[in-house]
């Protein structure tokens, strides 16, 4: 038998509680700091420029309240770029979680060589912004760009993508839609993956069809994962960037003038701070009520395991 | 699985690996064209020359951009996989007051856009006198909500008892983390580190804001650069810098594809 | 020497209901106790306090003589096993089980030693360099007490360690558990649900229900005297038989036909028990009463025989087979001294029969 130690130290219970408080806190402080200090100082900071005229450099030089959103609602600019915004989001968000969805139920089948086919599908989640854009922005070369060699091919005539303002906005969604396929396809075939198989086989002793099983077994199970991706999809979609910058700099006739385009604009290029500001205050507004929502509708529809 | 079905599987299969994969396939074979090929709108190159590559090479410090893109992306990844282990053990395993509320304000900060915040973060970086510095690159992404989420996502499946098992013996919370939390957890701690470095690598809005120096710029924000100054002549030559900008994400990709299915789909579901 | 003293022990989480209610128990040092209980007793919470990984509500406990309900885990010189062991999946057998002794200041070499020693105890030497998913689950449960063993704490906790293994391996290990902590002189406090696991291992058992102690003993007097209905019915299997049965004047009635001599108690309604064994076949004598068999069970070594007593279901079990028809009439015999009473309303134990004097020196607490 051991011989019990003689000193053994009481600490009373709060005492304890408080030190785990400490410690907790401890190993959240490198987080806590940052997000203080990179995006809830500049959240409020943000609210906070939004409401004053500011000069070149950013700093405040006389409050105005409220006048960069009146200006901005009233401006045709910017009620292009929300348009353009939402005709974005319109475009990219339902075509792209459709196409990974197809893609995912098409790598989920049990084939030979499948993991070749499925590593292609999810190789666009290593393309970066400019790379991709580079990419397009030479696929859709009026004269020498493959578009248009495959348009001819049909008897169409040429077309100028990325000059025309009627097509701009779609020529750039076609590549976001691409880039984005990757990331979903990977998620959606992880979420495929859980569901468990012997609800397939059940469903197969009762003899039912590949569609039936697909509409009244996957979908609803993979409903959580694919309500993830809608959320994540329309919130990427919403922040769209790279692809305007380096394909078509918002215009042609300000018709691709996203609104982070436009932020980026303001902020950066013409110096208006406060309106830029602003913008960035109803882009949050957006992309909150979007998340909530989706939360919201969520909870109702979606079928957890 | 009928003959027939499986036909039809593999022509789909096919056609549509095809399809997304082609502008990649493209970018390949239009960089070993000579300038005079491009022009002509052909596909496949006559001949596979690296002059391409090598015109690349000399026309921006390509060489340069790729280091300091590794370097930024392997910070951020470093950063973001210590931060965000140290905080989803904090959440799973030391019970402290008002830890769900935190928990909550971690998760709502996947709802602040990161472009909102950054005229006043560029203010920061600036007046800190941290424009073009490696530092100013990476810090501000360092803590991340997803990745939190994910590695408690993984932390929780860890047996209690295991914790338990570790107090009894006297085993302090730090070693506990170092020593069973994250060996038990390696698979995990792959796929985020993965996922960090690959949107690190391909981050562009930030790097075009607090970069001006040459010998500061990102990979991405070279090629950019690159292609608005040859954009009419050297395709070929353009085709090359984007092909040397995702070879080394899509080696990553091809390498850690199985692991990021599935420890992405464990955070985003469960 | 005491090793354990706990003493009004309360528990509630977030002033919800009691999960214990005023416990006082003690174990004494080198002593084997088992707290037995229906899942939900609060046994496994009872055994998480005396670890320290969950705190009172009110209440002391005293280990090895000092006051140590608010130290920390590690400073109250125990072990633990854990229902799934709890062991690390990325370490090795021998890792698992030095595992924390670095922690307390032991030096590599005996860290070794001491690995190799309960591996030889345990008869692991052989798996020392394998991980925990190469072994089967009975070879997992050795490396778990192997962690206990080296830790050579002078208090060893088991919260229902063998619950995860086939009814063959646990049999076994029930044996190989004693002697080891014969063996170590360690005080042992085994939580468990199976009865059978608390009366062939321990030198006493505390039986726990909703919280509060309903007896505690060795394990035959729990058995033999169970203080109270709860005990009666939860201790030996099958349960014991229950029915109730009214008080006139001074008879018991049980049946129409079957009653038993009671002087100077009170009126009103009993409840008596008999257990299965006590139930035998009247071949010669006269039968106490007779049934019409329900159903039977022949199980090779042992018959078991149903058949209703009042509308309750009654079973009486025979040694040996034995083979009646269902419906068939058989006449049944029990002892007048195998009838326990019991308070219909609080289930207490009514008759004071008073336990063999030489069993005295340990209390029977109630």
């Amino acid at each position: 038998m051991i011989a019990v130690k003689d000193q053994i130290r009481v600490r009373p219970k709060s005492k304890r509680r408080f030190s785990t408080l400490l410690e907790g806190l401890l190993y959240l402080l490198p987080s806590i700091l940052l997000f203080a200090v990179f995006l809830f100082y500049p959240m409020f900071k943000t609210i906070y420029l939004s409401l004053f005229l500011t000069d070149a450099q950013g700093n405040t030089q006389t409050f105005v309240g409220l006048e960069h959103y009146i200006q901005l609602f009233q401006s045709t600019s910017f009620l292009s770029s929300l348009k353009a915004t939402v005709l974005f989001v319109l475009y990219t968000v339902p075509a792209g979680v459709l196409l990974a969805l197809g893609l995912a139920l098409l790598a989920n089948q049990k084939l030979k060589g499948i993991g070749f086919f499925r590593t292609i599908f999810s190789s666009t989640m290593g393309m970066s912004v400019a790379a991709s854009s580079v990419i397009w922005l030479f696929i859709y070369n009026p004269t020498i760009g493959i578009a248009n060699t495959i348009i001819k091919t049909f008897g169409m005539t040429e077309m100028q993508w990325l000059l025309n303002p009627d097509t701009a906005l779609l020529s750039v969604a076609l590549p976001t839609i691409w880039m984005n396929t990757g990331f979903s396809f990977l998620i959606l075939l992880g979420g495929l993956h859980n569901i468990d198989s012997s609800l397939y086989e059940s469903g197969k002793i009762a003899g039912v069809g590949d569609f039936y099983s697909l509409r009244k077994i996957t979908l609803p199970l993979l409903s959580p994962t694919l309500l993830f991706i809608v959320t994540v999809s329309l919130i990427n979609s919403f922040q769209t960037f790279g692809q305007i910058d380096i394909l078509t700099k918002g215009g042609p006739m300000e018709s691709t003038n996203v609104i982070v385009y436009s932020i980026f604009k303001d902020a950066f290029v013409n110096f208006n701070i406060g309106s830029a500001s602003a913008q960035a205050v109803i882009l949050f507004t957006f992309i909150l009520a979007v998340t909530i929502l989706q939360f919201k509708w969520g909870e109702k529809k979606v079928h957890y395991q | 699985m009928t003959m027939k079905k499986k036909v039809i599987l593999y022509t789909l299969l096919t056609v549509s690996a095809f399809l997304m994969f082609f502008p990649i396939l493209y970018a390949f074979l239009i960089s070993f064209m000579q300038g005079g090929e491009v022009l002509k709108g052909r596909i496949i190159p006559s001949d596979f020359s690296f002059t391409n590559y090598s015109a690349a090479m000399q026309k921006v410090p390509l060489l340069r951009y790729l280091f300091n893109s590794f370097v930024v992306a392997s910070l951020i990844m470093a950063g973001q996989v210590i931060f965000c282990c140290l905080a989803a053990f904090s959440f799973t395993f030391i019970p402290f007051k008002g830890r769900n509320i935190l928990f909550l304000i971690f998760i709502s900060t996947m709802m602040i856009p990161w472009e909102a915040t950054m005229v006043p973060n560029f203010q920061t970086i600036r007046s800190l006198g941290l424009t073009d510095t490696y530092f100013g690159l990476s810090v501000p992404f360092f803590a991340m909500a997803f990745g939190t989420f994910l590695l408690r996502q993984q932390f929780k499946t860890i047996p209690h008892e295991m914790y338990e098992a570790t107090q009894v013996a006297g085993v302090s919370r730090f070693q506990f983390l170092w020593k069973v939390v994250l060996p038990v957890s390696k698979t995990t701690l792959v796929t985020l580190a993965i996922y960090s470095f690959l949107t690190a690598w391909n981050m562009y809005l930030w790097p075009l804001l607090v970069t001006n120096d040459e010998q500061m710029r990102t990979v991405q924000i070279g090629l950019k650069q690159m292609q608005s100054q040859e954009v009419s002549t050297e395709w070929g030559v353009v085709m090359a810098g984007a092909v040397l900008v995702i070879l080394p994400t899509l080696i990553l990709l091809f390498l850690g594809q199985k692991r990021l299915q599935e420890g992405l789909t464990r955070g985003a579901i469960k | 020497m005491k090793a354990i003293d706990v003493r009004n022990i309360n528990k509630a989480y977030h002033g919800e209901a009691m999960v214990l209610e005023d416990v006082s128990f003690e174990v004494q040092e080198g002593e084997f106790f088992a707290i037995v209980g229906p899942s939900g007793c609060g046994k496994s919470t009872l055994l998480r306090i005396i670890a320290g990984l969950e705190n009172v509500s009110a209440g002391t406990l005293y280990m090895n003589g000092e006051d140590m309900v608010n130290s920390r885990p590690n400073e109250r010189q125990i072990s633990m096993v854990f229902q799934n062991y709890a062991l690390f999946p990325h370490m090795t057998v021998a890792e698992n089980i030095v595992f924390g002794l670095h922690v307390k200041k032991i030096s590599k070499q005996q860290q070794k030693q001491r690995c190799l020693e309960a591996a030889r105890l345990l008869g692991l030497e052989q798996l020392l360099d394998r991980k925990p998913r190469e072994l089967s689950g009975g070879q997992r449960q050795r490396v778990a007490l192997g962690r206990a063993i080296a830790s050579e704490a002078p208090i060893c906790l088991m919260d229902e360690p063998l619950s995860n293994l086939d009814a063959k391996l646990r049999s076994k290990m029930r044996a190989e558990v004693r002697q080891i902590q014969r063996r170590l002189g360690m005080s042992m406090i085994y939580v468990t649900h199976d009865q059978v696991e608390a009366m062939t291992m321990a030198d006493r058992i505390m039986v726990l229900n909703e919280g509060s102690i309903q007896q505690i003993g060795r394990p035959l007097d729990v058995y033999n005297y169970p203080q109270n209905q709860f005990v009666a019915t939860f201790i030996g299997s099958p349960p014991m038989n229950m029915t109730k049965a009214t008080l006139n004047g001074q008879h018991i009635q049980l049946t129409d036909g079957w009653q038993v001599a009671a002087s100077g108690w009170e009126e009103g309604d009993v409840c008596a028990g008999v257990r299965p064994e006590h139930l035998t076949y009247a071949a010669e004598e006269p039968p106490t009463f007779t049934a019409a068999v329900e159903h039977i069970e022949i199980l090779g070594t042992e018959t078991l025989l149903m058949f209703r007593m009042n509308g309750e279901l009654w079973i009486a079990k025979w040694p040996g087979q034995w083979d009646f028809q269902e419906g068939e009439e058989i006449p049944l015999k029990v002892d007048e001294e195998h009838i326990h009473f019991f308070q219909p309303g609080t289930g207490r134990r009514i008759d004071k029969r008073v336990l063999p004097a030489d069993e005295m020196y340990m209390e029977a607490a109630l």
